[in-house]
C-alpha cells in the first residue's frame, strides 16, 4: 500500500501542477504596499480584488508603491519591479502593473506580454490619467480601486474585440444620479411647455402695448440714418494647449528580456 | 471771454487733447484716438434735447345733444354705478358691467354726441354662435362651463372710445458695437468697433382707440381690436335703438396717456428695426414727440356676455363689426394636473430609459 502510495505521488502531483489555475505560479503578493500607503485591512480589500480579476482574466493584476526609486527613469523601475518580484502570468509574463513612487511623485502604468493587446498606448496613458486624481489628493486606496475597475474594463472591450484605442476610447457609464437629473429636468421642461400650450388657449385677453394696425400706410418717413464710427479696440488671449506630462514607450524589451509597454506621469 | 473750445471722450467721458505726435485727438484717461470730424459729429448728436410727447389737440368742440321727446333715458347700476343710455323699450334687466340685476331708471341728463359711430353689422344671433366656437376646441376648459353658461344674456353696447390721430416723430441714438474674432499663431485677438447711430424721421397713426369708460375693461376691448373704420358713420340717434350706449366718464386727457404709450412704442420699433447688422444696440436717447394730435370721440360696437362659474364672474366679448371674439376661460385644475403629470413622468421615463441604452 505504502509503495503504491510513493508510486503515485509523484505523478498525482505532476497532474495537479498542471490542473491548479496557472495563477498560482505567479507572486501571489499582488498588494507590494512597500510605501506604507494603504492600512491593513485595505492591503486585504485590494488583495482580494486584484487576485480575483487575475483568476478571471488569467492575467497578473499588481498594485505597487515604494518610498523612492532614486531618481531612476520610472518606466525602468516599474518593469525591474514587476520582473524581479515575480509578477506575470505564462511564457510571456502578461499582467498590468500600477506602480507609485511616493517620493518623487512618479506614476506608471505598465502592462507586460499579452496584456499590451488590451493595454494599447491610448489604455495606459488613459488609466494612468484617470488614477492620477485619486493621487494627487492621497487617496491610494481609491486609487488602486479605480485601476483594478478600469483594468477589468480595459480587457473586456478587447475579448469584446474591440480594445480601447483613440479611435475607440473609453467613456465613463453615466451616473445613476446624472441620468435621474436629466430625465426629470426633460420631464419638467416638456410638461411645462405642454401646460403652457393648453392654458394658452384659454386666455386671449391682454392689455395693448403698441399701435402698429394704426400706423398709416407710407406714412413712415426716415430723414436721417447716421451710423457714427467712433473708435475701435482690440484684445487678445492666448489659446490655452493641452498641458499634460507624457511619458511612454511603445512596446520595448526590458532588462528581463519581456516585452513590456508603459505610461509613465507625475502626480 | 473766449470759450475753450473742449471734447468729451465718446468712450470715458474724459477731456480729449490733441495729441501733436500723433496729429490726432487722443483721450489721456483712456487713450483712445479719434480722428476731429468723429467728435464735431458726436458732439453735435449729444447736443439735441430731449422732448416730452405733447398733445396738440384740435380743438373739437363736443356738442350736446338734446334728447326732447325722451325715448332715451339713462339706466343707473345700484352695484357699480355703471351708467348706460337705451332707449325706454329695452328692458334692461342686468348691468353690463357687473351683472348686477338691479338698474334704476333716470332721466337722460347732459348728453353727448360722438363724432363718429361704428353701427353693430353681426346680430345676436352671430354673438351666440361665436361664443359657441370659442369654447370649442380648449382642452383643458371645465366641462361644467360649457353646460353652465347663460348665452341668453348677450347685449349689444355701444362703448365709447377715444380716437387719437396724430404724426409722431422720432430721434433715436443708439450705441452700438461690431465685434470680430480671428485666431492668429497662439493668439485669439477680438476686435470691438464702436458706433453712435442716429435715426430721425416720423410716422403718422390714424384714430388708435382707447376706451373712455371706467367700467369697461381696459384690456378686454384692447383685445377686440382692431375696428375698420372706413365703415364709420356719421352719429345719428337712431342707430343706438335695440343697444345700449355709454357715455364716455374718462376724459381724452387721462386717456392721451394710454394712447402716448402705444404710440411710442410703436414708433419706437419702427425705427429701431432699421438698425441693423451690430452684435449689441444700447439706446442712449429716445425723444419721441407727437404733433398735430387730433382727438376724436367715437361709439363702437360690442357684444358682451356675463357668466358666472364657481363664484367668478367671466365676461366676453365680441367685436360687433369683425365678430372677433374674446374672453379668458377657467382652468380645468384637476385636469390640467393630470396632463401635466402624465407627460412629465412619461417624458422622464422614456428619457431614463433613452440615456441607460446609450451611456450604460
Amino acid at each position: 500500500m505504502n509503495r503504491w502510495k510513493r508510486v503515485l505521488l509523484l505523478p498525482c502531483m505532476l497532474i495537479l501542477c498542471f490542473l491548479l489555475p496557472t495563477a498560482a505560479f505567479a507572486n501571489p503578493e499582488k498588494v507590494a504596499d512597500w510605501a506604507g500607503l494603504l492600512t491593513e485591512e485595505e492591503q486585504q480589500n485590494l488583495q482580494q480584488k486584484l487576485s480575483g480579476l487575475a483568476e478571471k482574466w488569467n492575467m497578473d493584476f499588481v498594485f505597487a508603491s515604494v518610498p523612492t526609486i532614486n531618481g531612476a527613469d520610472v518606466q525602468t523601475a516599474a518593469e525591474d519591479f514587476y520582473d524581479h518580484n515575480g509578477y506575470g502570468i505564462g511564457s510571456d509574463w502578461a499582467g498590468v502593473i500600477l506602480f507609485i513612487n511616493i517620493g518623487e511623485r512618479d506614476v506608471n502604468v505598465t502592462a507586460e506580454g499579452h496584456a499590451q493587446n488590451a493595454f494599447t498606448s491610448y489604455a495606459l496613458e488613459m488609466v494612468r490619467e484617470e488614477v492620477t486624481p485619486y493621487l494627487s489628493d492621497g487617496e491610494y486606496y481609491d486609487a488602486g480601486v479605480r485601476f483594478a475597475d478600469l483594468a477589468d474594463h480595459v480587457f473586456q472591450a478587447e475579448a469584446d474585440g474591440d480594445p480601447y484605442d483613440y479611435d475607440h476610447t473609453y467613456k465613463e457609464p453615466m451616473s445613476l444620479g446624472m441620468r435621474l437629473l436629466i430625465s426629470l429636468g426633460a420631464g419638467l421642461v416638456v410638461a411645462a411647455i405642454v401646460f403652457l400650450i393648453f392654458w394658452s388657449q384659454l386666455t386671449s385677453v391682454k392689455t395693448a402695448t403698441e399701435a402698429g394696425n394704426y400706423i398709416k400706410p407710407g406714412s413712415f418717413h426716415l430723414t436721417r440714418s447716421n451710423d457714427l464710427f467712433l473708435y475701435k479696440n482690440v484684445t487678445r488671449h492666448k489659446i490655452e494647449s493641452d498641458s499634460s506630462s507624457r511619458g511612454g514607450g511603445g512596446s520595448h524589451t526590458t532588462s528581463s528580456g519581456h516585452s513590456a509597454s508603459g505610461s509613465s506621469g507625475k502626480f | 471771454m473766449a470759450r475753450v473750445l473742449e471734447y468729451k471722450c465718446p468712450c470715458c467721458g474724459g477731456a480729449i487733447q490733441f495729441d501733436s505726435s500723433l496729429q490726432k485727438m487722443r483721450c489721456p484717461y483712456c487713450d483712445t484716438e479719434f480722428e476731429l470730424e468723429t467728435l464735431q459729429q458726436f458732439e453735435q448728436e449729444e447736443l439735441k434735447k430731449e422732448d416730452l410727447p405733447n398733445w396738440e389737440e384740435v380743438s373739437e368742440e363736443h356738442e350736446t345733444i338734446e334728447d326732447t321727446d325722451g325715448t332715451f333715458v339713462s339706466y343707473v347700476c345700484e352695484a357699480c354705478g355703471g351708467e348706460i343710455i337705451a332707449d325706454r323699450s329695452m328692458a334692461s334687466s342686468r348691468c353690463p358691467y357687473c351683472d348686477n340685476p338691479v338698474i334704476v331708471m333716470k332721466q337722460l341728463s347732459g348728453g353727448f354726441k360722438p363724432d363718429l359711430i361704428i353701427p353693430f353689422k353681426l346680430d345676436k344671433k352671430n354673438a351666440t354662435e361665436k361664443f359657441k366656437e370659442h369654447l370649442k376646441g380648449k382642452t383643458l376648459l371645465p366641462r361644467a362651463f360649457r353646460t353652465d353658461s347663460k348665452i341668453e344674456e348677450i347685449k349689444g353696447v355701444y362703448v365709447p372710445f377715444w380716437l387719437y390721430s396724430c404724426k409722431a416723430d422720432a430721434d433715436i441714438q443708439c450705441r452700438t458695437t461690431r465685434v470680430r474674432v480671428w485666431r492668429t499663431g497662439k493668439y485669439e485677438y477680438t476686435e470691438t468697433s464702436h458706433f453712435l447711430v442716429s435715426r430721425a424721421g416720423d410716422l403718422s397713426f390714424d384714430q388708435v382707440p382707447v376706451d373712455g369708460s371706467q367700467k369697461m375693461a381696459d384690456d378686454l376691448m384692447d383685445s377686440v381690436e382692431p375696428y375698420d373704420y372706413s365703415e364709420a358713420q356719421e352719429f345719428q340717434m337712431a342707430y343706438l335703438a335695440g343697444y345700449l350706449a355709454d357715455k364716455y366718464d374718462v376724459s381724452s386727457e387721462e386717456c392721451a396717456s394710454r394712447a402716448n404709450t402705444r404710440i411710442s412704442a410703436s414708433t419706437e420699433r419702427q425705427f429701431m428695426d432699421t438698425i441693423t447688422g451690430y452684435a449689441t444696440c444700447i439706446p442712449e436717447k429716445k425723444n419721441i414727440s407727437m404733433e398735430t394730435g387730433k382727438i376724436q370721440y367715437a361709439l363702437l360696437p360690442v357684444w358682451l356676455l356675463h357668466t358666472a362659474y364657481k363664484g367668478k364672474l367671466f365676461t366676453f366679448a365680441m367685436n360687433g363689426q369683425t365678430g372677433k371674439f374674446v374672453g379668458n376661460l377657467p382652468l380645468d385644475k384637476p385636469k390640467a394636473a393630470i396632463l401635466s403629470g402624465s407627460v412629465f413622468a412619461g417624458v422622464s421615463i422614456l428619457t431614463f430609459l433613452i440615456l441607460t441604452m446609450l451611456f450604460c
